[in-house]
């Protein structure tokens, strides 16, 4: 793998949950952004740019920004005027697939210069936006940058896409939580949420002990309290409906970095 | 074969969203009588204004003969905001890693049988390329709504969804609100009950959605 592997450490690991539990309560701009810094460090990306249109709120008449471009970017992209032809902002703002900046049709040289200009003031050479819809109707737009060559960005992105999903969802929620608008929750208790998470990816209850720090004993007692709360019939019914309720979220685990059974 | 268009996209592609609707329209309105809003010849509604992602199946004149969109569970989706009834509790499935599946028509074709533990080449290719859409796109799962008469013929072939509550009755239809796990057991399923018919599935074009086209 050409990316750092101290990300897949990072993201296959209890940590990635516990920044998805921290995103969680956050409820300011500012504070989610320091949160997912590790997580940005950790896979070697390079800027971060969360962008949310019409949001819920009286006087929400401009974009909610968090953004790391430099400043002269910044400044650049607005005193040209580039929000009205910047192809990620006119794809990504009200779609739903994941956009790779390399996908861009280039062809227009209006568009090349965009990029390159972008290139020098140090956005990044490679981008990945995930596009968000809420439940309010609002759209946002979370990307994220990286200067690997084009091979090991190919690599890294598909490993990279499902947490990054994840993280821009939680985000967007923090951005939400900012503009004073609460949830209305189904809330079960972190630890059932975490036995259901890991047996999302296949674990044992011996091996989720482990991960955790507790015995599987216990693993069992969280998973039955969770079956008994959502009412299902089994551990996998209740895998399927917290996900599907949104009571847990997954991270992508390839097989391999699955450890092997302990006798 | 099989063409995915981006809902703000529509007005490049204005032959397959005609076709579409009006496909949608036998379908729901003509056929199935469902409580549905026909605007002239083409059956639409309040979700087609949020822009889904449309996944069409065409024939080899490039008719359009199936189809089905797709919407982000996290912003309105039919299952939250039309059938509330069937999640248990208030609930909402709102999770950036589940797609709702919805207005799923497969043109009813000579080589369909009713009672047949198989499923049209339509369909499979739809079925297939949804899967796919699903582990390009990294999500866990496809939610999606049917009826009745949907989940037992599903249920013939394997295919049925796990349901997420009871059924309710709604509309005059018995409902169903089901999940789908996306992934290889999905792709391996259809492929499977596909070749039991001595067809052979051409792989879904996907690289329609990876052509992003110029703004």
């Amino acid at each position: 793998m050409g990316f750092s592997k101290t990300a897949a450490v990072f993201v296959h690991s209890d940590d990635f949950f516990d920044l998805i539990d921290r995103l969680a309560i956050a409820d300011r701009v500012d504070s989610a952004s320091g949160i997912i810094d590790d997580f940005i460090r950790a896979w070697g990306l390079h800027n971060v740019a969360y962008a949310a249109l019409n949001m819920p709120t009286p006087g929400a008449a401009r974009p909610l920004l968090s953004v790391t471009y430099s400043a002269e970017w910044q400044k650049h992209y607005a005193q040209s005027g580039y929000v009205d032809l910047d192809p990620i902002v006119r794809s990504g703002l009200g779609g739903i697939l994941p956009i790779d900046w390399a996908e861009i049709d280039r062809g227009d040289p209006i568009i090349r210069k965009f990029f390159g200009e972008a290139q020098e003031l140090d956005v990044g050479a490679n981008g990945l936006s995930i596009p968000i819809r809420g439940r309010f109707g609002e759209f946002a737009l979370f990307t994220v940058t990286s200067n690997e060559p084009a091979g090991e960005w190919r690599a890294m992105k598909r490993e990279l896409l499902r947490d990054l999903m994840v993280v821009a969802f939680n985000f967007h929620a923090a951005a939400l939580r900012s503009c004073g608008l609460a949830e209305a929750a189904v809330h079960i208790p972190l630890r059932e949420a975490s036995c259901l998470r890991w047996k999302a990816l296949g674990k044992t209850d011996e091996e989720i002990g482990h991960i955790l720090g507790i015995s599987s004993h216990t693993v069992r007692f969280h998973l039955e309290s969770a079956r008994a709360r959502l009412n299902t019939t089994n551990t996998t019914h209740t895998v399927a409906k917290a996900l599907a309720l949104g009571l847990i979220n997954m991270s992508y685990e390839p097989s391999h970095l699955i450890p092997k059974k302990r006798n | 074969m099989i063409r995915i268009i981006p809902g703000e996209w529509r007005a490049r592609y204005p032959r397959l969203i005609d076709e579409m609707h009006r496909l949608r329209r036998n379908v729901f309105h003509e056929r199935l009588k469902w409580q549905v809003t026909v605007i002239n010849r083409w059956e639409i509604d309040g979700y087609d204004a949020l822009d889904p992602l449309y996944v069409l199946v065409l024939d080899e004149d490039e008719r359009v003969i199936g189809g089905l969109r797709l919407l982000p569970t996290t912003g309105f989706n039919m299952l939250n905001d039309t059938f509330p009834q069937l999640l248990p509790d208030g609930a909402r499935i709102q999770s950036p890693l589940i797609w709702e599946s919805s207005r799923f028509t497969v043109r009813m074709t000579g080589d369909c049988r009713a009672d047949a533990r198989t499923i049209s080449r339509a369909t499979a290719e739809l079925g297939l390329a949804l899967n796919e859409i699903g582990m390009a796109a990294a999500l866990t799962h496809i939610v999606t709504v049917y009826d009745r008469a949907m989940h037992r013929m599903l249920m013939r072939c394997g295919c049925a969804g796990e349901p997420l509550g009871p059924p309710q009755m709604i509309g005059g239809v018995e409902t169903y609100a089901v999940l789908y796990e996306v992934g290889s057991e999905w792709d391996a399923r259809v492929r499977h009950l596909a070749g039991a018919t001595g067809m052979s599935l051409e792989p879904a074009v996907i690289e329609t959605m990876r052509a992003r086209l110029a703004p």
